[in-house]
C-alpha cells in the first residue's frame, strides 16, 4: 500500500474515531508512543489512552476544512501534518494544527509522535 | 469618565460562563468575535456611583475544555471570574487549577469564584462543602445565570475592587435578557438561608476589607 492510501485510510479512522469513541484509538499506540495535546505531553499507550477517553470531556465532535499532507522518512516513517477545524458540543469551530509520525512496527502502522494544538488561545 | 477593563472569565467548560455573560443585554449589542484568538468579547455596561464602568468581558469558545489556556487570554486582565457548576464536584475541584493558572500570569487582580446552576435540584457541592475560595480569600457568589439570579454581583464586587470603593452601588439596575427557567424562590433562598448560616460570606458588596493594592 502506498504512503498516499495509508495517510488517507489512518486519517479517516483517526478522526471518524476520535469524534466517536476515543477508545478504539488505543489499538494505534505502544509504549513509545508519545503524544502532546494543548502543551501537556503523555507517554506510552495506557497514559494516552487514559487522556483521550478520560482527560477529554466533551460530547459531540465535528471536524471541518480537513487537509493533510505528509513527507516518508527513512524505512518506513511517515510524517503527516493534519490542519483543520474542530467544534465540541455545538460550540464555535476552532482552527487546529496536528502532526504525526507514523511508523511500522510489527507489520502494522503505529502512532510513533502527535502533537496537537488550537491555533486560537 | 468611563472606567473600562479587562475581565477574564475561566473555568471548566459547560460550567455556564457564556450563559452568564450573555444574560446582561448591554453586551449582546457590542460583542466582537476575535477568530485568530478563538475569544468572543463583549461590553458591558454598567452605571454606579462612581461613574460608568464598561467592562471588556473575554469568554472562550471552549478551547478550555482541552486544557488550560494559553498565556495570551490572561495577558491584561484587570479582573477575573472563576466558574464552577454546583452540580459537579469535578468543576469545583478544578478551580483551584484556574486560580493558579490565572495568578500565574496576572497575580493580585481582584478575582472571584462563582458557583452557578443552584436552580438546578441535583446539586452536588453543597454550600458547605465550599471551601476553596475561602482559602484562598476570594469572594464567593452562589448564583443561577439562567434564572438571572444575583448575576450582577460578582460584577459589583469587582467594580468595587478595582475603584476602590466599597460603596459604590449600581445607580441604573443593569439590564437582563428574560430568565430561560420558571424562577423556584423558595429553592434558591433556601440555599441562599443555607449560605448566610455558613457565614462564609455571600462576600455581599461593601463586606470586604482586603485591599488590592
Amino acid at each position: 500500500m502506498d504512503n498516499k492510501k495509508v495517510v488517507a485510510q489512518f486519517c479517516e479512522y483517526y478522526y471518524t474515531n476520535f469524534a466517536r469513541d476515543r477508545s478504539r484509538l488505543e489499538s494505534l499506540y505502544v509504549d513509545q508512543s508519545m503524544l502532546t495535546f494543548q502543551g501537556t505531553s503523555f507517554k506510552g499507550r495506557s497514559a494516552i489512552k487514559e487522556k483521550m477517553v478520560e482527560g477529554i470531556r466533551f460530547g459531540t465532535v465535528k471536524h471541518e476544512n480537513m487537509n493533510f499532507e505528509f513527507q516518508p522518512f527513512l524505512e518506513s516513517g511517515i510524517l503527516v501534518l493534519v490542519t483543520g477545524a474542530m467544534s465540541t458540543d455545538g460550540d464555535r469551530a476552532l482552527p487546529f494544527s496536528e502532526a504525526f509520525t507514523l511508523a511500522k512496527k510489527d507489520g502494522r502502522y503505529i502512532i510513533v509522535n502527535q502533537i496537537f494544538r488550537f491555533n486560537s488561545l | 469618565m468611563v472606567h473600562e477593563f479587562k475581565v477574564v472569565l475561566v473555568g471548566d467548560g459547560m460550567t455556564g460562563k457564556t450563559t452568564f455573560v450573555k444574560r446582561h443585554v448591554s453586551g449582546e449589542f457590542e460583542k466582537r468575535y476575535l477568530a485568530t484568538l478563538g475569544v468572543e468579547v463583549r461590553n458591558l455596561k454598567f452605571y454606579t456611583s462612581a461613574g460608568e464602568i464598561h467592562f471588556n468581558v473575554w469568554d472562550t469558545a471552549g478551547q478550555e475544555k482541552y486544557g488550560g489556556l494559553r498565556d495570551g487570554y490572561y495577558i491584561g486582565a484587570n479582573a477575573g471570574i472563576i466558574f464552577f457548576d454546583v452540580t459537579s464536584r469535578l468543576t469545583y475541584i478544578n478551580i483551584e487549577n484556574w486560580y493558579r493558572d490565572l495568578y500565574r500570569i496576572c497575580e493580585d487582580i481582584p478575582m472571584v469564584v462563582v458557583g452557578n446552576k443552584i436552580d438546578s435540584k441535583d446539586r452536588r457541592v453543597r454550600a458547605a462543602q465550599v471551601r476553596i475560595p475561602h482559602q484562598k480569600n476570594l469572594p464567593y457568589y452562589e448564583i443561577s445565570a439562567k434564572s438571572n439570579y444575583h448575576i450582577d454581583l460578582p460584577f459589583l464586587c469587582i467594580a468595587q475592587k478595582l475603584l476602590r470603593d466599597s460603596t459604590l452601588h449600581w445607580t441604573k439596575q443593569p439590564d437582563y435578557i428574560p430568565a430561560d427557567i420558571v424562577v423556584d424562590h423558595g429553592h434558591l433562598r433556601a440555599q441562599q438561608e443555607e449560605l448566610e448560616k455558613l457565614g462564609q460570606s455571600m462576600a455581599l458588596p461593601g463586606g470586604e476589607e482586603d485591599d488590592w493594592a
